[in-house]
């Protein structure tokens, strides 16, 4: 049976026909899924769009038993990572069991071998690399396999800010990656991006994950410094104030991590500009990150950097 | 045009030359032979077959393989006479008091090579298995085993000659008659393939088995470039890539191939591997890379140390008894391999791989099953529980020892056994049929030495090999035993003690005192207020004294160092 989802956030809800997407799953009406993938092109908006897909619980069997299309195959083993990470729950690995770690581990290796052969067929199918940046960050392959498994992405879509989104986290100390390559990896999307892209952004999150790694005082002092200030505004201006900006499906979080990131360091004039920007469009990131419930901590901010009035 | 012919009983394979005389004289013999108990016996008789010739002057060589044994040589027709004479009559009369000088040899030979995990994971510790195994069997090997072995491998029906120019003038080779000898059979260690073993580190590799033809060979070659291309000039992950095709009997070939990598690069070298491989697998052949490896290998075949190549395969053949190929049909099976072919070979390729991946890595994500490392059940016995590791218990039982662990069991039953080594300070190694091996350490399980007796009267003679004695530092250390929770130990002047023991010996004495006192008062309040309770409360404080004292760890008692 295919169940709404259980999600604290709606990603979709931003977008109607995301949500009319979603209805389709549950519906099991694949020509309805395969018309909407086949009306885009770019490659974030497609990956954002087959990660609606994937948090539609219960619909696994549903898709695993669709004529095998490069799409259906590539859906399913979103749904299966998307599973994983359910089991898993989003709790740090000390805190995670045996089982869960087991189940999600079960998932992954039904997930991983499709993937595997949908890059083997079209070494450019993007959104597949994307979801094995997933299943190598779940099924703990180590920096170097996701690092080879971004470059292979990158040969045929070079500004992806899916899957560089998705190796910034492997970077990420707690995944067993440092500081530093993290934010030299952060400044090399951003330098190689084209203007009005979302790829500059990856060096906003990476300041942001840095940020929420520390603690009390430090943390204020980290985004007070004036170097990680200006890669900050300069990666804003590169990518959300700029003319060209879309955002297409990724345009709430990253409007997000800029307010979220600018009003931290109580720089409310800022911060404005993204609350407006943003209106009611909750993105799962970055709200879900910081500590506290996401709804209040983005309403409490919003209010602060909008001096309360609406 | 190669001719078939026969030279002293032995079947000759001459073709023409174009260069000096060569020659190699071949024998359906090699590791893969042996039992695991008398592993090196093949390469020992090699060694010793040559020693008479001395110091050779001109090019000759022997090579011990897996399935065959190779003298072989090039020079004017008296040095390649001379040399093939004294081969055969020494064969046919092995300097016996060479053994063991030649042992030595071989055991510092041995030390350079490493011996070979993917045989071994793949085919257990018997047959081609065996000859995985480096050369345990040296130490057991007695005149007996060199006289029998020579005697009936090293015959004349078991051989084949091969001569690339003219059969020389005078060439006499003697050698005994006996029978012509099949492959070992083909065992297996592997219940599920693809599949994959964690061991040791610094490389990725596999092997796998296929199909021995035009085709096969050129999808190794193309291997090797895919590989080549993808984990070093791609991701520059890897120096070393080699790939290599490599007949195995008759019918099937193995194809192998590595890939370096640095600890820190071992996970991409992998990921990059296994992409090769499903890139292969989801037939993904560039047709101008067929081109360039048929090209490669047409042209090999034009030079000339080509034909000499193809007389010492197809004198191979002949003993594997294998219908021989022309050149010519060669040629033309190659010329004849498409891309649909590669993509048939990478089939056969997948449903036999076994692959190799450094310690704590895995597989399994990719669709590997995992080589069994564990026996299905342990034996029924005495237990010895390890002293390094109280949840491995070692069991001496009936029928076979086991080692049981949280992680699984192994168990090497005395009668699958293939091989025990025996160590003069009483240390046993099992090896079963399936690879499996228990190491039996006096110093790590508390075992009697009457229990170590039984089990080798357990084993029958020739699976025993008696090792030389252990350097000291090459015996595992006893474990300390587990050092007693820390005892706080304080320093009480002796002042101290002694007015701790006056308190709490007076304390009881007042206690009782006051309370006769309360019996035989009048005035119990009184009695109760002035007497009693304070003397209990002294008693009281009595007791606390004799805690603290004993805490302290002079009355004696409960505490104790040892």
């Amino acid at each position: 049976m295919i169940k709404p989802s259980a999600r604290p956030f709606d990603q979709a809800a931003a977008f109607p026909e995301l949500l009319g997407l979603r209805e389709a799953v549950r519906a099991a009406d694949w020509t309805a899924i395969e018309l909407f993938f086949a009306g885009l092109s770019d490659v974030d908006m497609t990956a954002f769009a087959v990660n609606v897909v994937g948090g539609v619980e219960g619909a696994e069997d549903f898709l695993a038993a669709l004529p095998p299309t490069p799409l259906a195959r590539r859906l399913h083993a979103s749904r299966r990572i998307a599973k994983a990470w359910e089991i898993r729950s989003g709790y740090r690995a000390a805190h995670v069991s045996r089982d869960q770690f087991a189940g999600m581990h079960e998932q992954l290796r039904v997930a991983e071998p499709i993937l595997i052969k949908l890059t083997a067929e079209d070494p450019s199918d993007a959104v597949a690399w994307c979801l094995r940046l997933n299943t190598a960050l779940g099924l703990q392959m180590g920096q170097s396999e996701s690092r080879r498994r971004y470059d292979r992405l990158a040969r045929s879509a070079p500004h992806c800010f899916t899957a560089q989104g998705r190796l910034l986290q492997q970077l990420c100390p707690k995944w067993g990656g440092n500081w530093e390559v993290l934010h030299a990896f952060g400044r090399e999307c951003m330098d190689a991006a084209p203007p009005g892209s979302l790829s500059p952004i990856v060096l906003a999150e990476a300041h942001l994950e840095h940020y929420f790694e520390l603690e009390g005082p430090e943390a204020g002092r980290y985004l007070r410094q004036v170097s990680v200030q200006r890669e900050i505004i300069e990666s804003a201006e590169k990518s959300v104030l700029h003319p060209d900006f879309a955002g297409g499906y990724h345009w709430p979080t990253a409007h997000g991590v800029y307010a979220l990131l600018f009003g931290r360091m109580g720089d409310q004039e800022r911060a404005k500009v993204h609350f407006t920007a943003l209106g009611e469009a909750l993105s799962e990131y970055p709200w879900q990150s910081a500590s506290g419930t996401p709804e209040a901590l983005f309403r409490r901010m919003r209010d602060k950097a909008l001096g309360g009035a609406k | 045009m190669i001719k078939e012919t026969e030279v002293c009983g032995i079947r000759t394979l001459v073709a023409p030359g174009n260069g000096p005389l060569v020659a190699g004289l071949v024998f359906r013999v090699g590791c893969a032979d042996e039992p695991l108990s008398r592993r090196g016996l093949t390469h020992l008789i090699e060694h010793l077959a040559l020693h008479r010739h001395g110091l050779i002057e001109h090019d000759a060589n022997a090579a011990t393989g897996i399935t065959t044994t190779h003298f072989y040589t090039s020079g004017s027709e008296q040095a390649v006479v001379t040399y093939l004479t004294s081969v055969c009559d020494s064969l046919r009369d092995l300097p016996l008091e060479r053994i063991a000088t030649e042992k030595t040899i071989l055991r510092t030979e041995q030390a350079g090579r490493p011996h070979d995990n993917l045989l071994v994971w793949r085919y257990g510790a018997v047959g081609f298995g065996a000859a995985g195994y480096p050369e345990w069997g040296l130490e057991a090997i007695t005149d007996e085993d060199v006289r029998d072995w020579a005697a009936t491998r090293f015959t004349r029906e078991n051989a084949v000659l091969w001569i690339s120019g003219e059969v020389p003038e005078g060439l006499n080779l003697t050698l005994p008659s006996g029978s012509p000898h099949p492959l070992p059979e083909i065992t297996s260690a592997l219940p599920a393939t693809p599949a994959y073993f964690a061991e040791g580190g610094g490389k990725i590799s596999f092997s796998a088995v296929t199909e021995r033809s035009a085709r096969a060979s050129l999808f190794a070659m193309v291997l090797e470039r895919a590989l080549f291309r993808a984990l070093r000039t791609e991701d520059g992950n890897s120096y070393t890539i080699a790939a290599a095709y490599v007949p195995r009997d008759g019918s099937h070939a193995t194809i192998t191939a590595m890939a370096d990598a640095l600890p820190e690069k071992q996970d991409a070298v992998l990921g990059g591997l296994i992409d090769v491989l499903a890139a292969f697998q989801a037939g993904r052949f560039d047709a101008d890379e067929l081109e360039t490896v048929r090209d490669k290998a047409s042209t090999s075949l034009d030079r000339p140390e080509a034909a000499r190549a193809v007389l010492f395969t197809e004198a191979i053949d002949i003993l594997y008894g294998r219908t021989r190929y022309t050149l010519d049909e060669f040629r033309a099976e190659l010329a004849a391999v498409t891309v649909e072919d590669l993509g048939e070979v990478a089939g056969q390729l997948m449903d036999t791989l076994l692959l190799q991946v450094p310690r704590g890595s895995r597989a399994d994500w990719a669709g590997f099953a995992e080589a069994p490392m564990f026996s299905d059940k342990a034996v029924v016995g005495e237990q010895y529980p390890s002293l390094q590791n109280g949840d491995f218990v070692l069991v001496l039982g009936h029928d076979g020892v086991s080692v049981t662990s949280p992680h699984g069991v192994l168990t090497v039953k005395y009668r699958e056994c293939v091989l025990m080594q025996c160590w003069p300070d009483g240390a046993r190694r099992l090896v079963g049929p399936d690879g499996i091996s228990i190491s039996i350490e006096p110093t790590l399980y508390d075992i009697p030495e009457q229990a170590i007796t039984r089990l080798d009267g357990k084993i029958a003679d020739e699976l025993m090999v008696r090792q030389p004695a252990r350097a000291a530092d090459r015996i595992p250390q006893r474990p300390a035993p587990a050092a007693p929770p820390p005892v706080m130990k304080v320093k009480t002047p002796l002042k101290a003690k002694l007015v701790l023991a006056l308190v709490a010996l007076f304390c009881p004495v007042l206690a009782l005192v006051a309370t006769a006192a309360l019996v035989t008062s009048d005035n119990v309040g009184h009695a109760l207020l002035h007497f009693a309770l304070p003397a209990w409360g002294a008693f009281a404080a009595g007791a606390a004294a004799i805690r603290l004292a004993k805490g302290l760890g002079y009355l004696g008692g409960t505490k104790s160092d040892t």
